[in-house]
C-alpha cells in the first residue's frame, strides 16, 4: 500500500460520502492504509457501489477480528483492490456479539464465497444471502468457533471415557 | 493445436520426441547427484540446525548459567530447566547458578534456532546430529548429559566434583 | 427388457470421491465429483484435512515467535510467508529495514519462487506422465535448498527473515554458490522446455483444458500465474512494490489463452524472470553493511554488543522474555507469492502478542474457482486443472 494508494483512497471516502452520506460512518488512517467504516445495513450496497462505480473490481481479502469483551465485538474487514487505479481500501463493518449477522458479499464478488465461509467457520459470523454457508476448514459437527477470544487456544479437550472415574471395563 | 496436415503432424511429433530423448540421453552421462545416505555420511552446510549441543568453557565448566532465556524464547515450549546454586564445593558453571536439569523434548522441538540466538553465554548451539527417530516417544526427551560436550579434559575444579 | 439403465432409474450420474488420499491432489484435498459418464457435472471441494489452526496459535505467541509458525503454512514458500508476516509487523511498528537486508530478502524470496515453481513443474509433469522432468526439477531444487541451508541452517523451515531484517549475515562463499546456480539454471530450464513445451502429449493434455475467462478470474479473486495466464499483468511486485522491488528490472509474463498450457508457460517464464532478479539482487548486496535495523527493544542487538554493553543485554533479555508491543492498530500487507497474492493482516491491541493474525492464502482463494474451471470437463482433465492452479494444501488449510 503505497503513499499513492493512501491519497486516492481518501478520495474514495469523499466519493462514497457524496453518493450516500450514511455510507461512511468513519474514516481511519493508519500507516497509509485507509479504512472506511460502513454501517452494517449498508455494507452490500456500498461494496456494490465500490465495485461498479469506483472500479474496485478485485476483492483481495475478507477477514474478521474479535475484540472481546468490547462491544460490538466483531469487526469485518474487506480489503478491496482497484486493478485499473492501483489503489487499495479496506471496508470495515462492526457486528455485535448478540446478533452476528451481516449481508453476504457473494452477489458482488463470487470470490467472497469461501472467505466468508472461513469467517463463519472460525469466527461464527453469519452471512445473509450466502449461497452455501457451511463449515469449510473444521468438520461439520464441530462445536464452537475457535477464533473467538473466549475459545481457549488448546481447545476444549475431550477426556476419553476410559480416564473418567467410574469407568468400568466391559 | 490444429495441424495443417497429418504428415506434418507426424513429423512434428517425431521431431519433438527426438529433442526430448536427446535431453534424457545426455543426462545419462552427467555425474549423479544422489547421495547414498545410510552408506555414506550426509554433507551438511556449516549452519545446519540439528540436535543441540551444550558447551563447556575453557576450564571444563558448563557454560549454561541457568538463566531460562532459551526456555522463554522457545516457540514450541520444549525446553525444561531447573536451576540450582553453585557452591565452592560443587562448582558446575562459572556463573552463580547452573542448570541442574536441562531437558529438551525433541518431539516438540522445531529446530528454529531461537534458543541459540537467545543464549547470552553461547552455552547452547545446534550440532549436526539428526538421527532422532526412536520407537518410544518418551526417549525423545533428551537430558543434559546426552547433549553436553564431553571431549574436554577436565581440570581440577571440575574433576573434583 | 430390463437393462442396467432402467434399473437405475432416472439417475444417470455417479459420485466419485477424488482424494483425500490421491497423489494428484498434491496433499489432502478431497473433491467430490458428480460424473455423467466421464464428464464432470458438479464438483464440490472439501478442505480442512490439514487445518492446524496456525492463525489461532499466532495469537498465543509473541510477535517474533510467530515467525516460526508462518514457515509451516505454505511449505513450498516459507521465506515468502516469513516476509509477508515481517512486513506486516514492521508496518505496525513503522520500522524501516536497511537496504542491504531488503536486497537479501528479495534474493531469498526469488530463489524460493524458483524452487516452488520447480516443485510445481515436476509434480505437474509427473501427474501428466512425464517422469524425467520430475527428477530433473527436484535435482535443481536441491541446489536451492542447499543455498538456504547455507544461509539459514535449514532447507525448508528457515525462519530466516525476521522483524527488522534477516536473521544472520550471509555466510562465507555464498556468492560463488548462488553464482554457480545462476550459471547452471538457464540451461536446465531450456532442458525442461525441450522436454515439454512442444511435446505432443503435453500439448494435448494441457491445451484448451481448464479455461477460465478473465472477468471470472477477477470476480473469483484469483491471483498469481493463474490470473496472468488469463491476460492481466497484475503482479504485486510491480503494482504495489514492497522490499525495494521497484529498483529491480523484470517483466511480468502474461498469456491470453488462460488454459493449463498458458499457466505452464507463465510459470516457466517466471523462473527466468526470477533468475534475472536474483542476479540483480546479488549485485546490489554489498559485502559490508547492516542486516537488521537499529530498534532498541524490538530488534535484538548484535551479539558483540550484547556481551559488552549492559544496556544491550537488558534489551536482549527483554525481547526474548516478554517481546515487544506495537501500538494498537492494524496492518494489511500483500506480496506476490509463487501462487499469487499472499496477504497478512495483523491487528494489535498494544500487547506483546497479536490480537489477530490472518493470512490471505493464495491457494485457498484460487482453489475456490476449481468447480467453475472443471465443471463440464473430462475426469482426466481434473488432475491437470488442480495441478495448474498450483495449490499447496498447507496453505489452503493453514
Amino acid at each position: 500500500m503505497s503513499e499513492r494508494g493512501g491519497q486516492n483512497a481518501g478520495v474514495v471516502a469523499e466519493q462514497l460520502r457524496t453518493w450516500n452520506a450514511n455510507a461512511v460512518s468513519e474514516v481511519l488512517e493508519f500507516h497509509g492504509e485507509t479504512t472506511i467504516v460502513v454501517p452494517r445495513e449498508l455494507l452490500r450496497v456500498t461494496a456494490e457501489h465500490c465495485r461498479v462505480h469506483l472500479q474496485f473490481n478485485f476483492l483481495s481479502d475478507a477477514t474478521s477480528v474479535d475484540r472481546f469483551p468490547v462491544e460490538p465485538r466483531f469487526e469485518l474487514n474487506y480489503h478491496l483492490v482497484s486493478i485499473p487505479n492501483k489503489t487499495k481500501i479496506r471496508l470495515r463493518t462492526r457486528v455485535s456479539g448478540a446478533d452476528p449477522v451481516v449481508d453476504s458479499l457473494v452477489p458482488v464478488w463470487p470470490g467472497a464465497g469461501w472467505l466468508e465461509r472461513e469467517i463463519f467457520d472460525l469466527m461464527g459470523i453469519r452471512f445473509n444471502g450466502h449461497p452455501d454457508l457451511r463449515r469449510i476448514l473444521l468438520p461439520d459437527d464441530w462445536e464452537g468457533y475457535p477464533l473467538r477470544k473466549d475459545y481457549p487456544t488448546e481447545g476444549f479437550r475431550d477426556i476419553p471415557a476410559t480416564f473418567l472415574p467410574g469407568f468400568k471395563k466391559q | 493445436m490444429v495441424m495443417a496436415s497429418p504428415i506434418r503432424e507426424v513429423f512434428e511429433t517425431f521431431r519433438t520426441m527426438f529433442n526430448g530423448f536427446s535431453v534424457t540421453f545426455r543426462t545419462m552421462f552427467r555425474k549423479t547427484v544422489t547421495e547414498s545416505y545410510p552408506e555414506q555420511p550426509v554433507n551438511f552446510q556449516p549452519r545446519y540446525r540439528g540436535i543441540h549441543v551444550l558447551h563447556r568453557d575453557e576450564n571444563g565448566l558448563e557454560k549454561c548459567v541457568g538463566c531460562f532465556l532459551c526456555a522463554a524464547a522457545c516457540p514450541a515450549n520444549c525446553i525444561y530447566i531447573e536451576a540450582a546454586e553453585n557452591t565452592d564445593a560443587n562448582r558446575i558453571s562459572a556463573g552463580e547458578r547452573y542448570a541442574s536439569v536441562y531437558n529438551i523434548d525433541y518431539s516438540r522441538c522445531i529446530f528454529c534456532g531461537y534458543c541459540v540466538e537467545a543464549c547470552p553465554t553461547d552455552a547452547i548451539t545446534h550440532g549436526h546430529g539428526f538421527e532422532l527417530a526412536p520407537y518410544d516417544i518418551n526417549s525423545l526427551v533428551y537430558r543434559k548429559e546426552q547433549m553436553l560436550e564431553k571431549d574436554i579434559a577436565l581440570p581440577k575444579a571440575a574433576a573434583a566434583r | 427388457m430390463t437393462t442396467v439403465e432402467t434399473a437405475l432409474g432416472a439417475s444417470k450420474t455417479m459420485v466419485l470421491n477424488m482424494g483425500p488420499q490421491h497423489p494428484s491432489t498434491h496433499g489432502v484435498l478431497r473433491v467430490a465429483l458428480e460424473l455423467d459418464g466421464e464428464t464432470v457435472v458438479k464438483a464440490v471441494p472439501d478442505l480442512g484435512y490439514l487445518h492446524t489452526g496456525i492463525e489461532k496459535s499466532c495469537e498465543s505467541k509473541t510477535y517474533s515467535q510467530a515467525i516460526t509458525l508462518t514457515d509451516r503454512m505454505d511449505y513450498l514458500n516459507p521465506l515468502g510467508n516469513n516476509l509477508v508476516y515481517c512486513l506486516a509487523v514492521e508496518k505496525l511498528l513503522g520500522l524501516e529495514v536497511p537496504k542491504r537486508a531488503q536486497y537479501i530478502r528479495v534474493m531469498m524470496v526469488e530463489l524460493q519462487r524458483i524452487s516452488s515453481h520447480l516443485v510445481w513443474l515436476g509434480t505437474h509433469a509427473i501427474d501428466m506422465g512425464a517422469m524425467s522432468v520430475f527428477l530433473y526439477c527436484f535435482r535443481e531444487r536441491e541446489e536451492i535448498l542447499k543455498i538456504f541451508e547455507r544461509f539459514a541452517g535449514q532447507r525448508m523451515m528457515t525462519s530466516y527473515i525476521r522483524i527488522g531484517g534477516v536473521a544472520l549475515e550471509p555466510p562465507a562463499g555464498w556468492r560463488e554458490m548462488v553464482r554457480r546456480f545462476l550459471t547452471m539454471m538457464p540451461n536446465r530450464v531450456d532442458d525442461y522446455e525441450t522436454l515439454l513445451t512442444e511435446n505432443r502429449i503435453w500439448l494435448s493434455r494441457l491445451q484448451n483444458v481448464g479455461k477460465i475467462k478473465l472477468e471470472d478470474a477477477i470476480a473469483y479473486s484469483m491471483s498469481g500465474p493463474t490470473l496472468r495466464a488469463a491476460g492481466l499483468a497484475h503482479d504485486n511486485r510491480k503494482v504495489f512494490p514492497y522490499s525495494s522491488y521497484e529498483e529491480f528490472d523484470f517483466n511480468i509474463p502474461t498469456r491470453t489463452d488462460s488454459d493449463c498450457y498458458g499457466r505452464y508457460m507463465v510459470r516457466v517464464a517466471e523462473i527466468r524472470e526470477s533468475l534475472k532478479i536474483v542476479e540483480q539482487a546479488m549485485a546490489k548486496i554489498t559485502d559490508q553493511g547492516p542486516i537488521r535495523t537499529e530498534a532498541p527493544g524490538i530488534v535484538p542487538p548484535e551479539r558483540e554488543k550484547m556481551k559488552t554493553e549492559m544496556e544491550a543485554l537488558i534489551y536482549h533479555f527483554k525481547i526474548f522474555t516478554e517481546g515487544f508491543s506495537p501500538p494498537p492498530g492494524d496492518a494489511y500487507v500483500a506480496i506476490e507469492s509463487p501462487r499469487g497474492e499472499l496477504g497478512c493482516y495483523i491487528a494489535s491491541d498494544g500487547s506483546p502478542k497479536p490480537l489477530r493474525c490472518h493470512f490471505r492464502a493464495p491457494s485457498f482463494v484460487n482453489l475456490q474457482a476449481l468447480p467453475r474451471i472443471i465443471e463440464g470437463q473430462l475426469l482426466a482433465d481434473v488432475v491437470a486443472c488442480i495441478g495448474t492452479i498450483d495449490i499447496v494444501l498447507g496453505d489452503v488449510d493453514r
